[in-house]
């Protein structure tokens, strides 16, 4: 075999080659194929926490949150003209509304709302702090909470049983308080016209709220009367067709 | 389009490999259908690796790297190989023509048949190189990546292959190149 032949043999095997049909169709075949697109890449769900941004993130909102949980949990030891105060009634007390807004629930909130006022006019009253702007403030609040109060109370079957009940715990927090402030001034030699003062004032939030439970009750029994006198009526009527059915007769 | 442009370069590179490739695959396995499946094989994870936005700075040497592979793994599993089967110089032995039928059934002119069956006869480090460098054109640099040896072991090798050739051949070793 010599060099041509060779060459020529050569070239015979680089004849060996697919058909063009074959060529065509691998090629439609593999770029039909289902090959992972670059473009959808998977991400793990907590890769952001390895990249600067989703750190920065993730501090902020862990500083956000433990700041909103120191603060929260400062606001409720707060009072009237604090700077947490409208913090403790309008953000935490206002979504503790939504959240007991079934009526059973909202009873027990009410007449928490309106216990949580009284003491802090009591505190308030101490720290010889509770002026006539600070309880006007703490009127208002124990006001609209006992119309609440007592409008979930009316839905309630039980109304008259409940309202009596948180009569009688007003009145056990007097006592208490009148305890409380009985034995402070036996310890001193006389009680200031301060605390004097302060106690009316006091009184005069449970006042309020018993006004507002009152005025409730009266204007149920009102209507409750006007039900009776239509039951009545309706029942004189009743009877006039029998009688008239019966003369027909 | 980024998906245009990777379709594009894929096409170029199989317009001019896809039969280069699928004549090495076809002299190893003897048989088209085989061929054509391992050839399609080695496109499509050239296609996945060119989606998937590896860097591909040698397609040609990729392809035959992964076909080589690919045949490798075929003869693995036609034969029944003892543990002994899978050391270097049977890895070797691999390359060799499983069915000599089968090898006669290729359309091949005589002067083919003799070039092929006088490779055949070459020792197997030898026989692969002198193919790769006459049959599929790589360059002595291709087929080191390829065969994942040194430049200079594979051009050594390719000399002392077509030496051997010369005198299988009975051409005098002025008389070739």
């Amino acid at each position: 075999m010599n060099k041509e032949d060779f060459k020529k043999g050569i070239s015979g095997l680089k004849n060996l080659r697919m058909t063009d049909e074959e060529k065509t169709r691998m090629l439609k075949a593999i770029l039909s194929s289902s090959v992972e697109s670059p473009y959808m890449k998977r991400v793990p769900t907590f890769a952001f926490i390895y990249s600067h941004h989703g750190r920065v993130i993730l501090v902020t909102c862990l500083v956000a949150l433990i700041s909103l949980g120191t603060v929260t949990y400062a606001s409720e030891a707060s009072l009237p003209g604090d700077v947490l105060y409208p913090i403790k009634t309008r953000v935490v007390e206002s979504v503790l509304d939504i959240v007991n807004s079934a009526p059973e629930r909202k009873i027990v909130w009410e007449e928490k709302k309106i216990t949580r006022r009284i003491i802090e006019a009591e505190m308030l009253a101490e720290k010889d702090e509770l002026d006539d702007e600070r309880l006007e403030e703490l009127g208002r609040s124990i006001e609209k909470s006992s119309s609440a109060f007592a409008q979930a109370v009316s839905i309630m079957a039980s109304s008259t049983n409940l309202k009596q009940e948180f009569r009688m715990r007003l009145q056990e927090r007097k006592e208490v308080s009148n305890r409380e402030k009985r034995d402070k001034e036996a310890s001193e030699i006389e009680a200031t016209s301060t605390d004097k003062v302060s106690r009316e004032k006091i009184q005069r939030l449970r006042d309020a709220v018993i006004k507002v439970l009152d005025d409730e009750d009266k204007e149920n029994n009102h209507s409750d009367s006007g039900e009776d006198e239509n039951q009545e009526s309706k029942g004189e009527l009743n009877d006039k067709i029998e009688t008239e059915i019966k003369i027909g007769f | 389009m980024p998906i245009d442009d990777d379709k594009k370069r894929f096409t170029d590179i199989y317009n001019r490999e896809s039969d280069s490739l699928f004549r090495f695959c076809l002299l190893r396995v003897s048989d088209r259908e085989k061929a054509l499946d391992l050839t399609q094989e080695a496109f499509s994870r050239l296609w996945s690796s060119i989606v998937s936005g590896k860097k591909v700075n040698n397609p040609r040497a990729l392809l035959y790297t992964v076909t080589r592979n690919l045949i490798i793994d075929w003869y693995r599993r036609i034969k029944s190989v003892s543990l002994e089967g899978l050391s270097k110089e049977d890895e070797d032995r691999e390359f060799d023509v499983p069915d000599e039928k089968a090898t006669l059934e290729i359309e091949l002119n005589a002067d083919s048949k003799r070039v092929l069956s006088m490779l055949e006869k070459l020792e197997p480090r030898y026989k692969e190189v002198v193919y790769l460098r006459y049959v599929s054109d790589l360059s002595p640099k291709d087929i080191a990546k390829v065969m994942d040896l040194n430049a200079n072991t594979v051009s050594v090798r390719i000399s002392r292959g077509i030496k051997a050739l010369k005198r299988l051949m009975g051409i005098a070793s002025n008389n070739h190149e």
